[in-house]
């Protein structure tokens, strides 16, 4: 089991492709740094991607660092906390 | 308990990488878990520079770098990435006829082969 | 025995990840590390044959590719998707790698201890 670290914008970079394409079932991706504003992605095909699948969180303190506040249900919001936590459930962590 | 290795190879300041794994370090020893030592690496080497000189109002990254040292968190830099950059220890200053040195203790100037003695840990974490 | 997959995910001589990539692997191969490249997205062009970026003023370390089994690195993967995307076949490349399919990339990816990426 994979944590993925995504820290690109997902309206700039590929990564998220690149990175969704990798991940099985059992795979996880915390957006992070500016990969969080892949919350106002709602009309972008990646959007629906993340939608479909579980094991997808977000990183508290970024968010509020960038001005967003609502993210919807099927993603977890977590804190540098729970990110540690995080790293530790999944075998091995891989950052784009 | 577990412990972890932190790889950083994001530029301090051109981007948020060492920031953020500040901000992980300190949740990592908050929640009891140890730091077997972090690795500089590519352009996050300046994070090694004593020379670093921010504005007064901004985070003086190099020092939270040393409180975490005074912690018991090793720092290391890999030489040859450093060197590429001017990053440089005083033997490798005075063998270039260089005044000064940017790259002193507790930052450990050290080769690759200290990060493979590093993935000896739980986890490695790349920021 | 420790393990390092180390995934190259940037394209050669605009940046320094390519490099600085090679020679970590370098040094985790003679340290005795198991090591498996993994070349991704524009991390294929890492692989191209006949690259002279002595005219643009860059180290030409695309040779060094070639001599990666002397430090015992034999895991060379290369996800095929990325691949065909950028117009690229095996034949363009210039060492022997394995080609996988993201799904059979990642299965490989989870076989080793840690992962970093260039």
């Amino acid at each position: 089991m994979i944590l993925h670290l995504l820290r690109s914008s997902p309206f700039s970079a590929l990564d998220i492709a690149q990175s969704l394409a990798l991940m099985d079932q059992d795979d996880g991706l915390l957006l992070m740094q500016d990969a969080v504003y892949a919350l106002q992605g709602q009309d972008q095909p990646w959007f629906e991607q993340l939608q479909q699948r579980q094991g997808i969180y977000i990183l508290k303190e970024d968010m509020q660092a960038r001005g967003l506040s609502h993210c919807p249900s099927f993603i977890e919001q977590v804190d540098y906390s729970k990110f540690v936590t995080l790293t530790l459930t999944f075998d091995q962590v891989v950052t784009w | 308990m577990a412990t972890f290795s932190i790889l950083v190879t994001s530029a301090p300041f051109d981007s948020q990488g060492s920031n953020s794994a500040l901000q992980f370090i300190r949740a990592a020893i908050e929640s009891g878990h140890s730091i077997s030592g972090v690795f500089f690496y590519q352009s996050a080497i300046t994070n090694a520079s004593a020379w670093q000189s921010p504005p007064a109002d901004e985070l003086q990254l190099h020092q939270e770098w040393l409180a975490l040292h005074q912690a018991g968190v090793p720092l290391h830099v890999c030489a040859t990435a450093a060197a590429r950059r001017g990053i440089l220890g005083a033997d490798e200053a005075q063998a270039k006829n260089l005044s000064g040195t940017n790259l002193q203790e507790p930052v450990l100037a050290s080769g690759l082969g200290q990060l493979m003695v590093l993935l000896n840990s739980d986890r490695l974490v790349q920021f | 025995m420790q393990s390092i997959a180390i995934i190259n995910r940037h394209a050669p001589h605009g940046s320094s990840h390519g490099q600085e990539a090679l020679d970590l692997a370098l040094v985790a191969g003679s340290f005795g590390q198991e090591v498996g490249l993994f070349f991704i997205g524009d991390g294929v062009f890492q692989l191209l044959r006949q690259q002279q970026p002595e005219t643009i003023l860059r180290k030409n370390y695309s040779k060094t590719f070639a001599a990666l089994e002397f430090y015992d690195i034999n895991t060379i993967i290369v996800c095929q998707d990325s691949l065909k995307e950028r117009g690229l076949g095996e034949d363009d490349l210039s060492v022997a790698v394995e080609l996988l399919s993201p799904t059979a990339l990642t299965t490989r990816l989870k076989q080793f201890q840690h992962i970093v990426s260039f």
